[in-house]
């Protein structure tokens, strides 16, 4: 009885947690949309970004359809990564001695947790529902923020913690990698999408380079927080739900020694 | 052979943190400082600052809900659905039997 009670406890102090953290961390005075905003991008290179992105969100709907039907328990986890993406795109985050404001992306750990290419189309829904209402990014340059946000956060994210887990790194340590180099391969994609779309005649590496260093002063030290989140959190998933992991994502989460021992 | 890469790793993130830390405090200086002024957004001082040297302007959104509090309402409103739908999901997650 008491351990029914202490476990009744336990859940639902986790939802009302999150529910005000929620409610808190969404709760700013003016909309710092850190997404490239309506208008920003002429329509011909709007365009392209939209045909670029469009062909992983086709694969990734497939793929949900399939994989919710074979696997039991993706249904909470993409529940979990679509909340938190949506979340952790708004959340905006003052950065001391810039004196500037950014956001993480969600969409590494969304990798991690279902795949890369679930994570995009997960990453692009949020996109969608702020463009729509919360005057976050814009539907012009919904696929350009896809691109950055969703599809290089997802798969840059993906990859470093592949990477990091073939040599051997703890779950924490790959997963840190992974948000860590997912949030800045987002951030020099928006750089290549706003230099590549403005740079006249001038030098399109030039502009990347003063876009890329504008952003370093916000953007390096959040990719350190979003790192720290991302480690977080696959390590209390992982330590958790091991088995939903490993068959979800077992590129990822192929059982190591140190993880089956509880190393990790 | 294991530990060995696994020390490489751990070193590269160290390596790359130090650097990203050390980056961070000397570009701060650097940082520039939009219409917003101080703890303004990337979008209007980094974005659209470039977009506007280059004769591009932001438009207001297709629907506009930055009207007076309606934002803000919309904001509460979205930290709500999606605070609920993470604690539900994560409660969901942990106590379901695999």
């Amino acid at each position: 009885m008491l351990n029914k009670s202490a476990h009744w406890f336990r859940s639902h102090i986790a939802l009302a947690l999150v529910l005000v953290l929620g409610l808190l961390f969404l709760y700013p005075t003016s909309a710092y949309a850190m997404h490239i905003a309506e208008g920003i991008l002429p329509a011909n290179w709007a365009a392209i970004w939209y045909v670029i992105a469009a062909p992983f969100v086709v694969i990734g709907i497939r793929i949900i359809r399939k994989r919710t039907k074979e696997v039991r328990g993706l249904m909470p986890l993409l529940g979990i990564c679509g909340a938190a993406i949506f979340l952790i795109s708004v959340f905006p985050i003052p950065v001391p001695v810039s004196g500037s404001c950014s956001h993480p992306c969600g969409t590494p750990l969304g990798a991690i947790l279902v795949g890369p290419f679930i994570s995009t189309v997960l990453g692009a829904l949020a996109l969608l529902i702020q463009a729509l209402f919360l005057a976050h990014g814009g539907i012009s340059t919904w696929g350009a923020n896809i691109v950055s946000m969703a599809l290089v956060g997802s798969f840059a994210g993906f990859g470093a913690f592949v990477l990091f887990r073939r040599f051997s790194a703890s779950i924490f340590v790959a997963a840190f990698a992974a948000g860590l180099f997912g949030d800045w391969a987002t951030y020099a994609t928006t750089s290549f999408e706003l230099a590549s779309a403005l740079h006249g005649t001038g030098s399109l590496w030039g502009m990347f380079g003063a876009i890329a260093l504008a952003f370093a002063p916000t953007q390096l030290p959040l990719g350190i927080l979003e790192g720290l989140f991302t480690g977080g959190v696959v390590t209390l998933v992982y330590k958790r739900r091991p088995e939903l992991l490993s068959r979800i994502t077992p590129k990822a989460f192929k059982p190591v020694p140190s993880a089956i021992k509880g190393g990790d | 052979m294991k530990s060995l890469g696994k020390i490489i790793a751990t070193g590269i993130v160290v390596v790359f943190a130090v650097l990203a830390v050390w980056g961070w405090l000397a570009l701060s200086q650097q940082a520039p400082e939009g219409a917003e002024g101080p703890w303004g957004g990337v979008d209007v001082n980094v974005i659209q600052k470039f977009a506007a040297d280059a004769g591009r302007e932001a438009r207001a959104s297709f629907i506009n809900t930055d009207q007076g509090d309606l934002l803000l309402f919309v904001f509460a409103l979205g930290g709500a659905v999606g605070g609920f739908a993470a604690g539900y999901y994560w409660r969901r997650l942990i106590t379901e039997k695999a």
